[in-house]
C-alpha cells in the first residue's frame, strides 16, 4: 500500500458514495482508528530517518483532502456539514457554564439612573446616613414647629446633640443638597443615591428603610425650564420615549414653585388601571426650584445662583419598572426573586 | 379634606363638568385624589399641601377655582366684618397671654330651639363624613367646613359668671372632652376657662359638661385665632387630633373669626330661631399688611419664560392679590389676609407659574461647567459588586437597623453601638455594627426556601460611636452555604462552600481591584476564624458560623461561611498605575512534584520553598493537585506542585533544568520530610 494507490481508491469512492451511512462508512475506511491513514502513519517509524519527513507531509496532505472531498460530499447529499463529527452530542442538554450571580434589581435601578444623570454632567456623590437636625430640616428650609415636618417622621437616635442639633437618620437625601452647597461654590451639578429611614410600619408598599436619589444644579441662569428639561430626558431615558409627563404644582419646603412629576401610566399607557389607581398616571419624583432660604442658609447668594433640586424614590421606580408589587420583597433577598434581574 | 361640587357653586359659577373640574384643580396643585357621586352631588377628596391653610374650606377651594376659570368668588358677605359693641348682654373676655390667643370674640344668642338638624344640613355635613349633633352643633361645623376658621358653641348657662379666660391649664388639672375621655392637662396647653373651671381645649376641643345639647336654650360662641405652635404641641402631647387643631396649627385667615362668626349667628337665628344678641372682642387680629415686590425680570430669571405684564397682573388680581402701583421697576403686591404663607417675590413667581401652567413652560437642557470629580467610593463600590457578581455572588440588601438580640456572638462593645429612640419595633433597636447577623437571616430564609446553594454578597455601610465620634462606614459581607453542582463534559460534582471559596472571593476582588502590596495573609484566630492582612492592613476576617448561633438563626444541618471586609481600608490600597509587563520571549518548561507530606504542613510553605530553592529559573510554583484518604497513611496528605521554569534570555535546556530541579526536591525531603510518589 502506497500513497498513490490510496489516493486513487479515494477518488473512486468518493465517487459512488450516494448516502451518509456509505459515507460514514468511507471515513471509518480511511481515517477510522485502523483505516488506511493511520495504517500510513504507523510505517513512518520503519522508514529511513531522511524520508520520514516528506513522507508524513504527504500522508498530512492526504488526510486532509480526504477530510474535505468528504464534507463536500456530504453538504451535496444535503446534510449539514459538522453533523458526522457531532453525532452522539445532545445539544438540547443546559449548557455548560461559570453561574454568575446578580446585581440587586436596586443597584440596577440606581445605576441606570445614576448613568441618565451621569450624561448630562452631573456627578455621583454621598452623605452619611446618620445626620444632624440641621442638615435634614433646618437647613432645608423646614422649620422645626411646623406641620410641613410631618411628611418627615423621623428616627431619632441615641447620640449626645452636637453643634448642628440632634443625631438622626435622614429621612431624604436632600440632606445631601445641604452638605454638596456647603463644600463647594456653583456651578455645581450632582446625583446623590442612598439610604433613608421613616418610621413606617412595614406593608407592601412601606418600609422604614428605602433608597432615594437626589439631585441639584446650581449656576447663574438655572430655571425651571431647565428642571423640566433634565427631567424629561431622565425619564424618556428610563421608561421610554413614548411616555408622556405632566408637571403638577406641589409644596416642598425646600423648592419653590415646587412640582411632584406624573408620568403616563406604563402599564395601561394612560387609559386608567389598577396600578396608577385609574388615573392614568404615576407619580415619580418630587422637584422644583432651589429655594432661596436654602441658598442662604448654605452661603450661596440667592440673587446671583438659581438652581433647581429633585428628588425621588428607587424602590417606587424600581417597582413600577419591572411590576414588583410588594416592597418587602427587596429586602427578603430570596433568591428566586434576586435570579430574575 | 373633603369639599362637595354644588357646595363649591354657592360661591363660584362653574360650567364645567365635576371630573373636568378636579384635574384642572390637580393640575394647579390640589391634588384631587378621587370624585365620588354622592346623592346628586360630587365629593371631592383634595390632598391640600402644608403651606395652604387657606385651602382647607370650601371658600379657600372656590377661590383658587375663581383664579382658573377667570370668574370672580360670591363672598361678598365674608368681607370684612366688624365685631358690633356696645350692648348690655356682653361678655367679658380675659387673655393671659396675647402671644398665646392674639383674638378672641365671644357672641350670646339667645334664646336658641336647639334639635335636630334640616335635612339639607344634615346631608351636607354627612356627605363630608361628619355624623350630626343638632343644629347648633352642625352649623359651627358647617362654617367650619365652609370658611376654615373653626367655631366653638358653649352652652352659656353652664358657664360660671360672664367671663372667658383664656389661658394655660394648671398642672395636673383634668377636663373631660366632648369625646367623653378624660384628659390631663399640663401648663403647655392652652384652655378656655370661665370664672371657676376649665370648659375647652382651646383649638382643639371643647369640654363635655358645656356642650350644646337639644336642652341648651342660650348659646356662647367662640372665634379666636390661637398661637399655631402651641394647639400643635399640646394637641401632640394630648394625642388628640381635630379639624380645629389643623386648621389652628396650619394658621387661620386674620379676617376669618369676625366673618365666620357672623355667618354661623345668622345660621343659628334662621335655623334655631336664636336672638342676634351681640358680641365681644378681645385682642387684635393682625392683618397682614405687607406689600411684596415682584419683577418680570425675577419671573423670567426662575422660571426661564418671559409671562406678559397683562397676564400677571391678571393672575395676581384672580387670587385676590392687589397691585399697588410700580416703585423702582417693582410691582407693589399686596397680599390678601388669608395668604399667610406669601412673603416674599419667589411666593409670587410660585403662585403665577401654577396658574400660568408648568406645561406652557418651555424644557431646556442646561450646562454646567464640568469638574473633575475624583474617583469616588462609589466608583470602587460598583466596580467591587461587578466582581463579585461576575464571581457567581447574589447581591442583597439588607435593613441597617437591627435587634440587639441578633448580635450576641457578633459584636462586642455595647457602649459604641448607636441605639434608636423611637424604633417602632424590636427589629429597629440599633444601627448595626456588623453585616453578618442580618446576611445569616438571608441565608436562613433561603434555606427555608429549600435554596441547596446560598451565596450572597452585601456592601452596605455599618455604624458605631468611637467615643464621641459617629464612625459610619462602608462594608462587605460575603455568606456561604451549602452546595452547588458544578457539571464538565462527563458529569457533575456537588461542590461544597468553605473557607476556600471566601478566600478565592476575597482574593479575586482585591486583585482584580489593583490592590497593592497584595501579600494576603490569613491568620487564624481559634478553630473557627481567620483575620485577613492585606500587607500590615487589617482588612477584615473570615468565619465559620458556630453551632449556637446557627441554631439561634434556625439553621440546621449546614455550615454557614461568612467574611466582612472593611472597604475603606481596602479602596485606601488601591493602586491606580497598572503596569504592563512584557510577554516571555522564550517557551517555558514544567515539573511537575508529587509528594506526601505531614497533613498539617501549609501549601504555601512549600510553594515558597520551591520558589526560593528555584532562584530565577522558576517563574511560578502552584499546587495543582491535592488529596487525602488511601493510600495515603492518615496525617498526610499528597500534593503535586507544577512548577514552571523559564528565563527572559534564552530557552532552558535539559541540562540546566534538572540540576535546579533536583535541588528542589532534595530540600524538601530535608525541609518537610517529603516523600515522592
Amino acid at each position: 500500500m502506497d500513497i498513490d494507490s490510496v489516493k486513487t481508491a479515494l477518488e473512486q469512492d468518493i465517487g459512488s458514495a450516494g448516502s451518509a451511512e456509505a459515507l460514514e462508512e468511507l471515513r471509518l475506511k480511511y481515517l477510522g482508528r485502523k483505516g488506511l491513514i493511520p495504517q500510513l502513519t504507523s510505517t513512518i517509524p520503519g522508514l529511513p530517518v531522511q524520508e520520514r519527513g516528506s513522507f508524513g507531509k504527504q500522508v498530512n496532505e492526504l488526510k486532509n483532502r480526504i477530510m474535505a472531498l468528504l464534507e463536500e460530499k456530504q453538504i451535496s447529499l444535503g446534510q449539514p456539514a459538522g453533523q458526522a463529527q457531532t453525532s452522539g452530542v445532545d445539544i438540547s442538554l443546559p449548557g455548560i457554564c461559570q453561574g454568575l450571580g446578580r446585581r440587586h434589581p436596586l443597584t440596577l435601578i440606581v445605576t441606570e439612573i445614576c448613568d441618565m444623570f451621569k450624561k448630562m454632567g452631573f456627578a455621583v456623590v454621598e452623605g452619611p446616613e446618620i445626620e444632624s437636625e440641621y442638615n435634614n430640616f433646618t437647613g432645608l428650609n423646614i422649620p422645626m414647629e411646623h406641620p410641613s415636618r410631618e411628611a418627615f417622621d423621623t428616627f431619632y437616635l441615641s447620640v449626645p446633640a452636637g453643634s448642628e442639633g440632634k443625631y438622626l437618620l435622614r429621612s431624604q437625601t436632600s440632606t445631601v443638597q445641604v452638605r454638596a452647597m456647603k463644600g463647594s461654590k456653583p456651578p455645581l451639578a450632582i446625583i446623590a443615591p442612598g439610604r433613608v429611614f421613616r418610621p413606617d410600619a412595614v406593608d407592601a408598599s412601606h418600609s422604614f428603610m428605602f433608597n432615594q436619589i437626589e439631585g441639584l444644579m446650581v449656576d447663574e441662569g438655572i430655571t425651571f425650564a431647565d428642571l423640566k428639561g433634565a427631567l424629561e430626558f431622565f425619564a424618556k431615558g428610563i421608561f421610554g420615549q413614548g411616555i408622556k409627563m405632566r408637571f403638577r404644582p406641589h409644596f416642598f419646603p425646600f423648592t419653590e414653585p415646587s412640582a411632584e412629576v406624573d408620568i403616563s401610566c406604563i402599564i395601561c399607557k394612560g387609559k386608567g388601571c389598577s396600578v396608577c389607581g385609574r388615573k392614568g398616571w404615576l407619580e415619580i419624583l418630587g422637584s422644583g426650584m432651589v429655594h432661596p432660604n436654602v441658598f442662604k442658609n448654605v452661603g450661596y447668594d440667592p440673587d446671583k445662583y438659581t438652581g433647581f433640586a429633585f428628588g425621588m424614590g428607587v424602590e417606587r421606580i424600581a417597582m413600577l419598572k419591572y411590576g414588583i408589587n410588594d416592597i418587602r420583597l427587596f429586602f427578603e433577598n430570596d433568591l428566586r426573586f434576586l435570579k430574575q434581574f | 379634606m373633603k369639599v362637595t361640587y354644588n357646595w363649591l357653586k354657592e360661591f363660584v359659577d362653574i360650567k364645567m363638568p365635576a371630573q373636568e373640574l378636579a384635574d384642572r384643580l390637580t393640575m394647579s396643585g390640589l391634588e384631587v385624589k378621587s370624585v365620588e357621586e354622592k346623592a346628586g352631588d360630587f365629593v371631592f377628596e383634595i390632598e391640600i399641601t402644608s403651606n395652604r391653610p387657606d385651602w382647607l374650606s370650601v371658600i379657600g377651594v372656590a377661590r383658587e377655582v375663581a383664579a382658573l376659570t377667570g370668574k370672580k368668588t360670591k363672598t361678598g358677605q365674608m368681607k370684612s366684618v366688624k365685631i358690633e359693641t356696645g350692648c348690655a348682654d356682653k361678655f367679658g373676655i380675659e387673655i393671659e397671654d396675647r402671644n398665646d390667643c392674639p383674638f378672641y370674640t365671644a357672641r350670646v344668642i339667645r334664646n336658641v330651639k336647639a334639635g335636630p338638624s334640616p335635612e339639607w344640613l344634615r346631608a351636607r355635613l354627612e356627605s363630608l363624613g361628619v355624623r350630626s349633633v343638632n343644629n347648633v352643633v352642625d352649623i359651627t361645623n358647617y362654617v367650619l367646613f365652609e370658611t376654615g376658621e373653626p367655631l366653638h358653641a358653649f352652652d352659656l348657662d353652664k358657664l360660671s359668671g360672664r367671663e372667658i379666660v383664656v389661658r394655660r391649664a394648671s398642672k395636673g388639672e383634668k377636663l373631660v372632652t366632648i369625646d367623653g375621655q378624660e384628659r390631663e392637662l399640663s401648663p403647655d396647653i392652652l384652655v378656655i376657662a370661665d370664672k371657676k373651671k376649665t370648659v375647652a381645649i382651646a383649638g382643639v376641643m371643647g369640654g363635655k359638661d358645656t356642650e350644646v345639647t337639644e336642652n341648651t336654650r342660650n348659646v356662647l360662641l367662640e372665634a379666636a385665632i390661637f398661637e399655631p405652635v402651641l394647639i400643635r404641641r399640646g394637641r401632640q402631647k394630648l394625642g388628640m387630633t381635630s379639624d380645629a387643631a389643623y386648621r389652628f396649627e396650619r394658621g387661620i385667615d386674620p379676617a376669618g373669626p369676625a366673618a365666620a362668626s357672623l355667618r354661623a349667628a345668622k345660621l343659628i337665628g334662621e335655623l334655631c330661631a336664636g336672638d342676634l344678641s351681640c358680641a365681644a372682642s378681645s385682642g387684635v387680629s393682625r392683618m397682614n399688611v405687607a406689600k411684596v415686590c415682584l419683577t418680570a425680570a425675577g419671573i423670567k430669571r426662575s422660571l426661564g419664560v418671559e409671562i406678559p405684564q397683562a397676564r400677571v397682573n391678571n393672575i395676581l388680581a384672580g387670587l385676590g392679590f392687589e397691585i399697588k402701583g410700580k416703585k423702582k421697576g417693582c410691582l407693589q403686591v399686596k397680599v390678601p389676609s388669608w395668604r399667610l404663607d406669601v412673603k416674599e417675590e419667589v411666593d409670587l413667581i410660585e403662585e403665577i407659574s401654577r396658574i400660568y401652567g408648568f406645561e406652557n413652560i418651555p424644557s431646556t437642557l442646561a450646562k454646567v461647567g464640568l469638574k473633575n470629580q475624583e474617583t469616588a467610593a462609589q466608583d470602587h463600590i460598583s466596580q467591587s459588586k461587578d466582581i463579585l457578581s461576575g464571581l457567581g455572588l447574589n447581591e442583597v440588601v439588607t435593613y441597617s437597623l437591627i435587634d440587639r438580640k441578633s448580635l450576641d456572638g457578633f459584636w462586642e462593645g455595647d457602649d459604641s453601638l448607636i441605639a434608636v429612640c423611637n424604633p417602632l419595633s424590636i427589629e429597629q433597636e440599633v444601627m448595626r455594627p456588623v453585616l453578618m447577623p442580618s446576611l445569616v437571616r438571608c441565608v436562613s430564609h433561603n434555606l427555608k426556601q429549600k435554596q441547596e446553594y446560598v451565596n450572597i454578597f452585601e456592601i452596605a455601610r455599618v455604624y458605631r460611636l468611637d467615643g464621641k465620634r459617629i464612625q459610619e462606614e462602608y462594608r462587605l459581607g460575603i455568606c456561604l452555604c451549602g452546595s452547588k453542582l458544578v457539571w464538565f463534559d462527563k458529569g457533575r460534582v456537588q461542590d461544597e462552600a468553605g473557607f476556600l471559596h471566601l478566600k478565592g472571593a476575597v482574593e479575586t476582588l482585591l486583585k482584580r481591584l489593583n490592590v497593592l502590596g497584595q501579600d494576603l495573609r490569613f491568620i487564624a484566630r481559634g478553630a473557627y476564624a481567620f483575620r485577613v492582612f492585606a500587607g500590615d492592613v487589617d482588612i477584615g476576617s473570615l468565619c465559620r458560623l458556630d453551632r449556637k448561633r446557627l441554631d439561634r438563626m434556625e439553621i440546621k444541618n449546614k455550615e454557614v461561611f461568612g467574611a466582612e471586609i472593611d472597604l475603606p481600608k481596602v479602596f485606601s490600597l488601591i493602586s491606580p498605575a497598572k503596569k504592563f509587563s512584557a510577554l516571555p520571549k522564550f517557551p517555558f518548561a514544567v515539573r511537575d512534584i508529587s509528594m506526601i507530606l505531614a497533613e498539617a504542613l501549609p501549601a504555601e510553605k512549600i510553594i515558597k520553598a520551591i520558589l526560593a530553592q528555584g532562584r530565577d529559573l522558576i517563574k511560578e510554583a502552584e499546587v495543582v493537585d491535592r488529596y487525602k484518604g488511601k493510600p495515603i497513611d492518615p496525617g498526610y496528605k499528597g500534593l503535586t506542585i507544577s512548577c514552571r521554569y523559564a528565563s527572559d534570555d534564552r530557552t532552558l535546556t535539559e541540562a540546566e533544568i534538572a540540576p535546579v530541579h533536583e535541588a528542589v526536591i532534595s530540600r524538601l525531603k530535608e525541609e518537610f520530610g517529603a516523600r515522592l510518589r
